[in-house]
């Protein structure tokens, strides 16, 4: 059964009060939920774990462009600027890494981004040998952050 | 048989127009990070989109309303508000992603940084709306999304455990990075769940006169081409899984990562199928995102609107999408980064959702706008339960993340 507009109107003016107070106890419940949990936020171990979590996939992910190229399987200006970029980011992260940061984590993260730096000339300059040497290059520093990897997971620290 | 052809375009052009930056980039990150464990947030999602595209065809084609059109008239333009405001922020989030999207292909193709393509995906954009028509859009560039089976094929060329697959379908804890698995979670159910999709569906059942007529016709578009749309992302989620987080890529970080789904199936086929998926898909999405401000704006506060209209005849409608296109490219052309832009912009809709469906469900439970044709409680407690749990995630582990910085 249709209603009329005055029925309506005050029928719409009620839901519009009770849908705001509704929205109002929403809100004040997420912002205490957020705050207790900003409170418990990301401790030292998940950082280094972040850390060699991201530069190890840099770096496969660099062994898979490098692989790709040395192939012809993918054009050269891509594999150059996706290795630019990583390489960025990766150096940033280095500049902001906390002292607290184990050097088992650290150190194959500058040898990460070394490599990424001289892989991208090499691609630059079309050889495809120094690629190779960067290639087993980033497998030793793949192979020493998985091994820290490895044990922080069996010691669950 | 006139149906029947309408049913089958509008599956294929909802299956075609299922993945965009959002859905591609959320699915790849989880696939990446988790192998499959994440699989059920893409069912879940994909389950509640259908529901609501569905819920969307039939309150359009029963009431001959849209859905902003509806809850202006029956809530007033004070309780549209607020939805209305958040929508439009969060879609100008997702548009510049969309922005990004294309503009990053193009550097695939080029060489080019994405940069400098912003301002001329916007101004394709722009004249694809200004010129076009809505059948173009709906049949032309959506059709062409259909190139994202490459995903599908490439699934099944790598030939993962599908038992594991299956079993993923279950919700599950996760082993380690707690707080990133529950955000990766929320940003797929906002992928899935984009207000775009379903506003933009009910905008689209008016512009395509829509009526009683036409509800089979509608849950048939709205089950089979979500479905098959959920596969696809279902498919890049696995794809991610295989070719990634099995070679130990566990982070997409950066943009350049993303060939890599298909370059490990198909080598340089693969590069080639990977920027034109990215660039058809963003490209159809940040034309209907921007199309979608001017029907929130018109539809909002009574202007003229129809994309199949020129624009001196709805100068509102024209406007607002133009606007939008506008300050879409602002961030990607001053170098904010795409992939995080996006997966930024996916939480926030999954935040946003209930704002624009909880008043839509109250719409669609309405004996006045809808008569026999009233939500049943299955469809209601499905979209409340899952656009509930997107929320809750969405609300926990967006600070988290921002804080973490991962």
């Amino acid at each position: 059964m249709p209603r009329s507009s005055g029925q309506r109107d005050g029928a719409t003016s009620k839901r519009s009060e009770r849908y705001a107070a509704v929205k109002t106890r929403a809100v004040a419940a997420a912002l205490v939920v957020t705050m207790a949990m900003a409170c418990t936020a990301c401790s030292s171990s998940d950082e280094e774990q972040t850390h060699a979590r991201i530069a190890l996939s840099f770096a496969r992910s660099a062994s898979m462009w490098l692989d790709g190229w040395m192939n012809d399987g993918v054009p050269r200006a891509y594999v150059k600027r996706s290795l630019e970029s990583t390489g960025e980011a990766l150096g940033k992260r280095i500049d902001k890494l906390p002292g607290s940061i184990s050097s088992s984590v650290s150190a194959p993260m500058k040898d990460i981004a070394h490599d990424l730096d001289t892989a991208r000339h090499a691609v630059d300059a079309g050889d495809k040998a120094r690629v190779g040497l960067v290639l087993s290059r980033l497998r030793k520093s793949t192979a020493a952050l998985d091994a820290w990897k490895q044990t922080h997971r069996e010691s669950g620290s | 048989m006139k149906k029947l052809l309408e049913i089958s375009l509008g599956v294929v052009t909802s299956i075609g127009g299922f993945l965009e930056m959002g859905e591609m980039s959320t699915a790849a990150q989880a696939g990446a990070a988790f192998n499959v464990q994440l699989v059920w947030a893409v069912v879940l999602g994909t389950i509640c989109v259908a529901f609501l595209v569905e819920m969307a065809g039939r309150f359009s084609a029963v009431s001959g309303h849209t859905i902003i059109d509806g809850i202006r008239d029956r809530f007033g333009i004070k309780v549209l508000a607020w939805p209305l405001v958040t929508t439009v922020l969060v879609s100008l989030l997702v548009l510049s992603a969309e922005i990004g999207g294309v503009s990053i292909a193009l550097e695939f193709a080029t060489g080019i940084t994405y940069r400098w393509w912003a301002v001329p995906v916007a101004v394709a954009s722009w004249l694809f709306l200004w010129r076009g028509t809505f059948g173009m859009l709906e049949k032309g560039v959506t059709s062409l999304g259909l190139i994202t089976l490459c995903f599908v094929v490439a699934a099944f060329r790598l030939h993962p455990d599908w038992a594991q697959v299956a079993a993923s379908a279950i919700p599950s804890k996760p082993h380690t990075q707690a707080a990133t698995y529950w955000f990766m979670a929320a940003s797929i159910l906002g992928a899935s769940l984009s207000p775009t999709l379903f506003l933009f569906y009910s905008s689209g059942a008016i512009e395509d006169r829509w009526d009683r007529s036409y509800i089979g016709a509608n849950r048939a578009i709205a089950a089979l081409g979500m479905t098959f749309g959920g596969v696809i992302s279902a498919a890049v989620l696995v794809v991610a899984a295989q070719s990634m987080h099995a070679h130990g890529i566990e982070s997409i970080e950066d943009f350049h990562q993303l060939p890599l789904l298909l370059i490990d199936t198909f080598g340089m086929w693969g590069f080639a199928l990977f920027a034109a998926s990215l660039a058809i898909a963003s490209f159809g999405a940040a034309v209907e995102v921007a199309l979608l401000q001017g029907y929130l704006f018109a539809q909002s506060f009574g202007w003229n609107w129809g994309q199949d209209c020129p624009p001196r005849a709805n100068p509102g409608f024209s406007l607002a999408y133009t606007l939008a296109l506008v300050i879409g490219a602002i961030p990607i052309a001053a170098g904010a980064d795409p992939l995080k832009l996006t997966i930024l912009s996916m939480a926030l809709t999954a935040v946003n959702l209930p704002l624009m469906v909880v008043p839509f469900i109250v719409l669609m439970n309405d004996e006045h706008y809808m008569g026999e044709h009233r939500n049943g409680p299955v469809s209601n407690a499905a979209v409340l339960g899952i656009t509930g749990l997107a929320f809750v995630l969405g609300v926990v582990t967006l600070p988290l993340q921002i804080i973490g910085g991962t």
